[in-house]
């Protein structure tokens, strides 16, 4: 069989023969027991899981053995640099899950799942749900497996052409800086970390933004892989990863042994357990029957080890950033805009840049890092400005925009579990260019940055959102 | 070497802990050599207390601190520049402040053993056990906990000790029996390998390897039990 080609959905029918195909699966996937692995709900438990949430607590049926969730379920990867392969691996299975209930269901072989491009911006539609995700009926049934009622991204409404930017593209390193600079494109180091931490420039934009653009059961990573656009959202995200690779000679994966050799646990079409490594999912047309996507050219995507290891020994290591500004309390958010000012105290060690002093050198890369976010209930992204001016609104001044905190996760990554510690989620924005525009505008002081903080809602009652330090770093050239 | 410098502030913490493997290395193997770790066995009433502190710290620096380098590294890169090396020493200091805690309560009020081996089958055996407890976990988990530190003056100066401390409990609570073991039997460099093994094997080895430890504490268990049977 040839290797299979995800297509874009927005370049689809709306109600295309493979979204058919699609829904018709999602439907019969939903009819099997909840100890089958093959079933909606078991494939989505493996991304997570919780009783406690009425969107599980709803379904019906027995639970597999304590053991056997302990082992499949809860197993996704975020903040860690196990993000892209792990949902590789869990995308792959699910494509092959469904792939052979489409052939059970009488349907073509080779079924493949399409991916949502929502950052095309010659195509603002496409920053839409899908229509056949947002219709009433589908062809073949009066309901539409596909339809999700508790999404807040209605049909016709767009998310916001920021939530889609994908600046992470531009990230040198997979990896993270571990100490307050670069998240990396693929996110830091570390093992099995199903939750708290630092999330990947990827992770955190577009990812994470889309999630909670949806909203719904799509806001919440527990429950999130249970509506059927997260798959299209996810086969999208591992495709930015080619595309990504393919951008740039100098744009490679890990090769330690602890990032290519971690198994994960999974079940294939039969339900028979399985396991894979991201050393197996490095080469899509390698990764169980294989795929590419429509328009990723593929042989740049894949570099030969000997050029990749040419090129890691050309490159240097950089000196940790310096951190020269910090609250010195953590900042609780309300519903109302939260402004504060930090005071910066000038570089004197690996901050410094021997190109800062030269008149219109370069200044050292800045970032903006929001350190142990812990949230509670149902915080709503928040919007992060610098220096705005007095008086003035944040629609005034859409240049003066660092970024936004997407909090998808922060729930559960406030709480201590056998996993992690609670302490929350972690955030970095590079303002460097930001950081030249407001010198450019005057609105720059050297030993003072003012962060104004937004709420896009108005926090729910019961719901309390914390930022335990805002620190700024400096990393010399 | 500026480069390996800057990037690695807590390097100096390395050093005194090669210093207290050293000193260990040295006193072990004589024949007046002291009981480090054993809180109190028949064999070493002639200590004195603030020298067993002393040599209990050494035990601390040698064994528990090497494991916590990349923590020390976070918390001086999270700290203001001219402050990196304080703050490091306000977590050493928070954190050999609770294991020097425990020695002294030990001193004070452990019974004398007797016999030491019956006592170390049973703290592997509980290791063994204490694995799979949730409290345990939770506790490991605290180990790798971030906690936002102020950058400069006496908040930092006490933000950075009560970490340390906080983190001492939390290793206290997920290593405890494996540290009983060092309680009950007198010092030797076997002993603190097998221990250095399995904390290492704890926190630093991937879910699958991790799965050993507690096969390992219970063979140690039992490898304890029979030599004390087998010694009357």
């Amino acid at each position: 069989m040839p290797v299979r080609e995800r297509a874009d959905v927005w370049k689809l029918a709306q109600w295309d023969e493979q979204l058919v195909w699609y829904a018709k699966a999602v439907e019969k996937m939903r009819s099997r027991p909840f100890t089958d692995p093959t079933s909606w709900a078991y494939q989505a438990a493996i991304h997570g899981y919780d009783i406690a949430y009425p969107a599980w607590s709803a379904l019906p049926g027995a639970r597999p053995a304590p053991a056997e969730q302990k082992r499949y379920w809860n197993q996704c990867q975020h903040a860690t640099w196990f993000f892209l392969p792990w949902h590789r691996m869990y995308v792959a299975y699910f494509e092959q899950i469904v792939a052979a209930t489409v052939v059970g269901l009488s349907g073509p072989a080779g079924w493949s799942l399409p991916f949502w491009n929502y950052s095309d911006p010659t195509r603002p539609e496409t920053r839409q749900l899908p229509h056949a995700f947002t219709a009433s009926s589908a062809p073949f049934s009066n309901h539409n497996p596909l339809l999700q009622h508790t999404r807040e991204l209605g049909p016709g409404q767009s998310m916001p052409a920021v939530d889609v930017a994908l600046s992470a593209l531009r990230e040198e390193s997979f990896e993270a800086d571990p100490h307050g600079g670069s998240s990396g494109f693929g996110g830091r180091a570390t093992g099995f970390n199903h939750s708290a931490g630092r999330h990947g420039q990827l992770e955190q934009l577009p990812h994470d933004m889309v999630h909670v653009d949806v909203g719904g059961i799509m806001g919440d990573p527990v429950t999130a892989a249970l509506d059927p656009i997260f798959w299209l959202h996810h086969a999208n995200i591992d495709r930015l990863w080619q595309v990504w690779l393919a951008d740039s000679a100098q744009h490679l994966d890990p090769t330690a042994s602890k990032w290519r050799d971690l198994v994960f646990d999974f079940n294939s079409s039969d339900g028979k357990p399985a396991s894979m490594k991201p050393a197996d999912v490095l080469d899509t047309r390698q990764v169980l029957s294989g795929y590419t996507y429509e328009g990723v050219h593929l042989a740049a995507a894949v570099a030969s080890e000997a050029t990749a290891a040419r090129i890691r020994s050309m490159t240097k290591v950089k000196v940790p950033p310096e951190m020269v500004a910090a609250t010195d309390a953590a900042v609780e958010l309300g519903s109302a805009p939260h402004t504060l000012q930090l005071t910066i105290a000038p570089a004197s060690g690996s901050g410094r840049s021997k190109t800062l002093a030269a008149a219109g050198g370069p200044g050292p890369d800045t970032f903006l890092n929001f350190e142990n976010v812990t949230a509670a209930g149902t915080p709503p992204p928040v919007d992060v400005y610098l220096n705005l001016p007095d008086g003035e609104s944040a629609q005034q001044h859409p240049e003066l925009r660092a970024g936004a905190l997407p909090l998808f996760g922060a729930v559960g990554a406030s709480v201590t579990t056998e996993e992690h510690a609670g302490d929350g989620l972690h955030y970095v924005f590079k303002v460097s260019e930001l950081v030249e525009i407001l010198k450019t505008q005057n609105r720059w002081n050297p030993k003072q940055l003012r962060i104004t903080l937004i709420p896009r809602k108005p926090l729910p009652a019961g719901t309390r959102l914390k930022v335990g330090r805002i620190s700024l770093y400096l990393q010399g050239s | 070497m500026r480069r390996l410098v800057l990037a690695h502030p807590q390097l100096w913490v390395l050093g005194v802990c090669l210093y207290a493997w050293a000193t260990l290395l040295v006193k072990l193997p004589g024949a007046d050599a002291p009981v480090y770790c054993s809180v109190r066995s028949v064999d070493r009433a002639a200590a004195s207390t603030a020298s067993d502190l002393l040599d209990w710290g050494t035990m601390v620096m040698a064994m528990m601190v090497p494991l916590m380098l990349t923590q020390l590294r976070s918390i001086a890169l999270s700290s203001a520049w001219r402050r990196r090396h304080l703050a490091i020493g306000w977590y050493l200091c928070g954190y050999l402040a609770v294991w020097l805690a425990l020695k002294l309560g030990c001193e004070l009020w452990m019974p004398p053993l007797a016999r030491a081996a019956p006592l170390a089958a049973s703290s592997f055996a509980l290791a063994c056990a204490w694995h799979f407890a949730p409290l345990k976990r939770r506790a490991a988990a605290r180990c790798h906990r971030r906690t936002p530190l102020p950058m400069a003056g006496w908040r930092a100066d006490v933000a950075c000790l009560r970490y340390g401390m906080r983190n001492g409990v939390d290793c206290l609570v997920n290593c405890w029996p494996l540290m009983l073991a060092m309680i009950a039997l007198p010092c030797n460099l076997a002993l603190m390998g097998i221990v250095i093994g399995l904390i290492v094997a704890d926190r630093q080895l991937q879910s699958r390897w991790r799965r050993l430890a507690p096969f390992v504490c219970a063979s140690v268990a039992l490898g304890c039990a029979l030599g004390s049977l087998l010694n009357g």
